[in-house]
């Protein structure tokens, strides 16, 4: 009896430490994938950050050319029209004058139109549609493309910061199509339904073979960000067939 | 006199703790010295009274052990951060407690109550793997080699662990008439000697972090 009870002691007694053994080292692997989850967390932070800069940048850019190519020349050619009503005739100079109104309420228009972006951009809640038709609008006024914006399904609120690095993304498209796709329609779709938020933006640009062409800083971008979303990315172009971008977003990842 | 290494591993611990004792923190760890202090002289009233006077001395093992039992039983509880496992434990305590009071005040008999061994021991051992959970189930970069209070725990589980069947065995044992009980009490004496071991090891790393 006593003998079976000393080696049931010994025996316990090397469970016991093997116990210990084990804790530590599975305690030292928790740790370690704790360790990698928080550096994953910093580096979506950092991403977010970068995204947050760069949207800014973008805006400012946008602002100031915005500012120096049309507010700036309307505000220039109502005083023009005012500096030269002196010079002339009463009747040309109601002309002038009311020209000069219509240039400046096309100013205030636009004054407008830049701080609805901005506050649109800036607010706690994005409004992802809304940011995305200014944008649209943005580009259709620079008179270059025609730009085709068409929104279906019941649009869904976005939270922050989900929605700014979608928007992001579509930023980072249009300019793409800007830059480099020689295209002279553009179209931007987003698309609602129960399970996801689609965004599809088409041209009808010099396209590129998705197989041959090196990834630039702005794909590689893409494809950071929507692995950052969760969202999955299908670019489909061919050569003089334009591109086809589309961004799907699970709603499962965005609650 | 021979003195067992069970008491010598003991003495070196409190020195330690006296050593160390004002880079401990206030708390646990500075009770933990006085502790020993007590743990110490009635380890060595019961190696005088045991070898000279022959004198009954389980009664004052029957209020030792249980407070020895009881002592790291709350030392265990300042360092569980779950309240419920705090309540828990303070129950434990405090039945514990008021069962080693009574049964000390209306048992006849003079001898050392085992009892308080399976109590004390299980006791010990749930906490201790209740600490141990509790680091488990961090979400933060814990580890556990640097915390003074796991190597207590690592001492308390491996002393206690190894008690286990020796500690509900002892009524068994002690009518076993042969020497057994000399290889349990040489087990437990090394056991004595890895506790104070890892309590050492804690209080040094406590005081060098504070």
């Amino acid at each position: 009896m006593a003998e079976m009870i000393l080696y049931l002691s010994l025996a316990l007694l090397l469970l016991g430490a093997m116990v210990l053994f084990f804790f530590v080292m599975y305690r030292i692997r928790l740790n370690r994938s704790i360790k990698e989850r928080k550096e994953l967390e910093l580096r979506s932070i950092q991403t977010l950050l970068q995204t947050k800069i760069e949207i800014r940048e973008q805006t400012l850019k946008d602002v100031s050319l915005e500012i120096h190519d049309n507010i700036a020349q309307v505000l220039s050619l109502a005083k023009l029209h005012l500096s030269s009503a002196q010079a002339v005739d009463t009747n040309q100079v109601n002309t002038r004058v009311s020209s000069a109104k219509d240039l400046l309420a096309h100013a205030i228009q636009d004054l407008r139109d830049l701080s609805k972006q901005l506050t649109a951009e800036q607010s706690a809640y994005f409004d992802l549609v809304k940011s995305s038709e200014l944008l649209v609008d943005q580009v259709r006024k620079a008179g270059a493309h025609h730009v085709a914006f068409t929104v279906s399904g019941l649009p869904v609120e976005i939270p922050y910061p989900k929605g700014i690095i979608l928007y992001r993304i579509i930023q980072e498209l249009l300019q793409n199509i800007l830059k480099h796709a020689d295209a002279s329609s553009i179209e931007v779709a987003m698309g609602f339904d129960d399970t996801s938020v689609n965004v599809l933006i088409a041209d009808n640009g010099k396209g590129f073979n998705v197989n041959q062409v090196f990834e630039g800083i702005g794909l590689k971008n893409i494809r950071e960000r929507s692995a950052l979303l969760g969202a999955s990315v299908e670019i489909s172009s061919l050569p003089e067939k334009g591109t086809k971008t589309l961004v799907i977003l699970s709603l499962n990842e965005v609650k | 006199l021979n003195i067992p290494p069970y008491l010598i591993s003991e003495m070196v611990c409190l020195l330690i703790g006296i050593w160390r004792y004002k880079n401990l923190p206030a708390g646990p760890f500075r009770k933990l010295v006085w502790f020993l202090a007590c743990i110490v002289c009635v380890e060595w009233y019961g190696l005088v009274a045991g070898r000279w006077f022959s004198g009954a001395i389980g009664m004052v093992f029957n209020f030792s052990v249980p407070l020895e039992y009881i002592f790291f039983v709350w030392f265990i509880t300042r360092h569980i951060s779950s309240p419920i496992g705090r309540r828990f434990c303070h129950f434990y305590l405090l039945a514990f407690l008021g069962f080693m009071l009574l049964n000390n005040l209306f048992s006849k008999e003079t001898g050392f109550h085992g009892i308080y061994m399976k109590i004390g021991i299980l006791g010990v051992l749930f906490f201790c793997c209740f600490y141990f959970a509790e680091i488990l189930r961090k979400e933060e970069v814990v580890n556990p080699l640097l915390s003074p209070v796991f190597w207590v725990c690592c001492g308390l589980f491996i002393f206690n662990i190894g008690e286990f069947v020796y500690g509900f065995g002892i009524a068994k044992l002690a009518s076993d008439p042969k020497a057994w009980v000399a290889i349990f009490k040489a087990l437990n004496s090394n056991l004595n000697v890895v506790l104070y071991s890892c309590i050492s090891v804690a209080m040094i790393m406590v005081s060098w972090r504070k």
